[in-house]
């Protein structure tokens, strides 16, 4: 390509400076801030606080707040979740005996979470869940032989669960400080233990 | 695993299997080659291992449960999945999409233009041995993840719009963090091109190779920045307008030759790194246009469009991905079809590769970006 | 749209022998129905004269009682695009093919072979591309049935919602009748 002499030392020049070029570049982030961090022990905080809120995670469910529609059922593509509701014929109270959401499948999608009218299904900032049987992926909400009564939401108050016209604004003071999570508190959250299989898993 | 048989006594020809597992073919796609010498003679490219039958599970899954599915087509810019399904209902349901919905959608495809370019430019960049350039490219890449996270929450398959607009507003201060990232993409494209588009090495690489002529380009159906390379100025956002894109300034890059020629390699790197400044362009205009109002229109939640059937096409990172969509009024779809950038271009292989050496064809596979999952849906 | 009617009326002009239909459905666009032997003839008077250059999408319909084949071209520098719509029967579904006229037609067509069986008379390569070569039946069709198995490799895994099944109705002692039980309605 070179014809002449002289483009040939062109070239080698312009191949030298350019080279130079770029490793200036490189020799100039020798002295700025590291961007990486070492996931997942070296950290100060739990990647799973570092999320944003709306980071849609492992789904869960708050069973306290489920009015028992079956709705996310309906609207998940997969069929992650299963849910079962009774009713007592002499009282008339419903209640929910079984929760199940299969994770294995579950492509988080945030179709069952927009569609919850109370609020009762939603993402999590959990995200590690390995485990050596895929049953162990099905998280139990509700434990076999268990009867919860289905949630009667007041009219014209706010559902305490995530309230679907303005998640953002929750969101936002969850994000600010991270509220202490108890398990025994909150019904059904799932904690993960080491090994990857959630605590009701163990329990039931 | 480069696997060799050995088809003539003599030695003349070779047949070389370059992948299925292969570093520079992205993916699992498998480069049947038949070799003189160094030089190819016959390329045969055998697709479909990643084979999903997408459009099989949408004639079987209801009109909004597919949504989630269409991120997975094109899984490093799943947005333009997203926006080309739902442009595809919206029309046949008649539904009149908010315009700061419009406006939503636009960022949001914007900045996963810049996703996918950078990875695009970053991989490209690996193909021929520099490594640090990837590094880079993905550390920006992050970046723009993060606002992905928090415009969608999700990193990859971002699910983000729904049949009539988007799920939820921008979470209030993230446009100030977008124009701020903005400002810093804007120097960093430059310093990009110190570290490697303006390396002679890199240049010589990858100038005169591999030209595809304009109307080859045009047969072979090629599209996105692989058609406009070839100095065909053609772009669906700003000649079959959709969206918002109308209300925005932005120019269309065509590959004329910075360096080398019209339709080499270097011009398709090129092409997407000035690409990426023009969409970074477009987020700005769009956050700070933004108008008011809702995000997203009425629609049942039964979701059972009339009989018809449309063509719907957006300009996705690489090429026209275009949804055709047939309705027979039911709940499920009689038949979704994804047509993509990277099957096309997948078509062009067998013109242009004769006559290439086997380091050119990485070189040449790498400037053209396909993604082996949207070549097999 | 406009842009269909008047290139059937261009159609109609310069190929009088071929009969021609405008059709559309309720809702979305309006196509030019033509018979499936003069296919080739149609889109290669629509390549040279009008100047449709650009192939943008080829794909087959099952509608369940006939086999289609739906072409959108596109004119790049009039930015008019044309769609044109074929019926087959569901046996014995033969075209011309396209390939000689565009390039990409080549894989859109082995596509369209792959997945509905649809044959293309005249295609220089006309061979399975996404499933594998000895892969029985064409997809996409409406009577295609799910093989269970390929090779001895499984297709089928069991749902782990009813390997647990068995756990729940262990503990169902409550006398309540299951009247409003919604328990199973997941396929
Ligand atoms: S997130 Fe999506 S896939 Fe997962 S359970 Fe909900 S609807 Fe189903
Ligand atoms: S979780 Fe929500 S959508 Fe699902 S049954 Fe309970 S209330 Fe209905």
């Amino acid at each position: 390509m070179s014809s002449t002499v002289f483009d040939y030392f062109t070239n080698i020049r312009n191949a030298f400076t350019s080279i130079f070029h770029g490793l200036a570049v490189t020799f100039s982030y020798l002295f700025r801030k590291p961007t990486t961090i070492q996931y997942p022990d070296r950290i100060d905080t739990p990647v799973q606080q570092m999320l944003p809120p709306l980071f849609r995670g492992i789904l869960e469910v708050d069973v306290g707040l489920c009015i028992g529609c079956n709705l996310c059922e309906k609207t998940c593509p997969l069929g992650c979740l299963r849910t079962a509701v009774v009713r007592d014929p002499e009282t008339n109270q419903r209640y929910i005996t079984r929760f199940d959401v299969d994770i294995s499948k579950c492509m988080v999608c945030g179709l069952c979470s927009e569609n919850c009218p109370t609020g009762a299904v939603r993402h999590s900032t959990e995200f590690e869940a390995s485990t050596a049987n895929m049953v162990n992926l099905v998280i139990r909400y509700v434990k076999p032989g268990e009867r919860i009564p289905v949630h009667k939401p007041v009219k014209g108050e706010e559902s305490p669960g995530l309230p679907q016209n303005e998640p953002i604004a929750r969101a936002h003071k969850e994000w600010d400080e991270p509220p202490p999570v108890d398990p025994d508190q909150v019904r059904g959250r799932v904690r993960w233990k080491n090994d990857g299989a959630p605590e009701e898993e163990q329990s039931s | 695993m480069t696997q060799l048989i050995l088809e003539d006594q003599h030695g003349e020809t070779t047949m070389v299997n370059m992948g299925p597992q292969h570093p520079s073919t992205h993916g699992v796609i498998n480069l049947r080659l038949l070799l003189q010498g160094e030089v190819i003679a016959k390329i045969d490219p055998i697709v479909g291992f990643l084979h999903r039958s997408i459009e099989k599970l949408g004639e079987m899954t209801p009109y909004p449960g597919f949504l989630p599915y269409t991120d997975r087509v094109d899984y490093l810019s799943a947005m333009f999945g997203n926006q080309v399904y739902c442009m595809a209902v919206e029309e046949l349901l008649g539904v009149e999409v908010p315009r700061r919905a419009e406006y939503l959608r636009v960022i949001a495809c914007e900045l996963n233009r810049i996703i996918s370019h950078l990875i695009a430019v970053g991989t490209m960049a690996m193909d021929l041995g520099a490594f640090t350039p990837f590094l880079h490219a993905i550390r920006e890449r992050e970046t723009v993840n993060d606002f992905m996270e928090r415009i969608c929450g999700a990193r990859i398959n971002y699910s983000y719009m729904r049949i009539g607009g988007v799920p939820r507003d921008l979470e209030p201060g993230l446009d100030k963090d977008i124009l701020k990232f903005l400002d810093r993409f804007e120097k960093f494209i430059p310093e990009f091109n110190r570290l490697i588009t303006g390396n002679e090495i890199f240049v010589r690489r990858l100038i005169d190779l591999a030209v595809i002529p304009a109307a080859d380009a045009i047969s072979c159906g090629l599209s996105g920045p692989n058609l406009r390379s070839s100095g065909v100025d053609y772009d669906l956002r700003r000649d079959r307008p959709y969206s918002a894109y109308p209300e925005f300034e932005f120019r269309v890059v065509t590959g004329e030759g910075y360096r080398g020629q019209t339709g080499d390699c270097y011009a398709r790197y090129w092409v997407r790194i000035d690409e990426m400044l023009e969409s970074a362009k477009i987020v700005r205009q769009a956050l700070l246009g933004l108008p008011e109002g809702d995000v997203k229109a009425k629609v049942p939640r039964k979701i059972t469009p009339p009989k018809g059937e449309v063509y719907s096409a957006v300009e996705s990172s690489r090429g026209e991905m275009g949804c055709y969509l047939v309705s027979d009024g039911g709940e499920q779809p009689l038949r979704v079809r994804f047509r993509t950038g990277s099957f096309t271009a997948m078509t062009v292989l067998p013109k242009i590769v004769p006559g290439l050496m086997v380091a050119d064809l990485t070189a040449f596979f790498g400037s053209l970006d396909v993604v082996a999952p949207e070549i097999d849906r | 749209m406009s842009d269909v009617k008047r290139m059937h009326e261009t159609l109609s002009r310069a190929l009088p022998d071929i009969p021609l239909e405008v059709e559309s459905a309720q809702a979305g666009m309006s196509w030019i129905h033509v018979p499936a032997e003069h296919i080739a003839a149609v889109i290669g008077h629509l390549r040279h004269t009008e100047g449709f250059d650009y192939l943008a999408c080829l794909t087959g319909i099952d509608t369940g009682e006939e086999l289609q084949i739906a072409y959108t071209l596109r004119s790049l520098p009039d930015k008019t695009e044309c769609a044109l719509k074929i019926s087959l029967p569901r046996d014995e579904a033969v075209v011309p093919t396209i390939s000689h006229l565009y390039g990409v037609a080549d894989w859109f067509e082995r596509e369209v072979f792959d997945l509905y069986g649809v044959h293309f008379d005249g295609h220089p390569d006309l061979r399975r591309i996404m499933m594998p070569d000895d892969w029985e039946g064409h997809p996409l069709r409406k009577d295609y049935v799910f093989p269970s198995e390929y090779h001895g490799i499984s297709a089928e895994r069991p749902d782990p919602h009813d390997l647990l099944d068995p756990e729940y109705e262990a503990c169902a002692v409550d006398p309540a009748p299951k009247s409003d039980s919604k328990e199973g309605s997941t396929s």
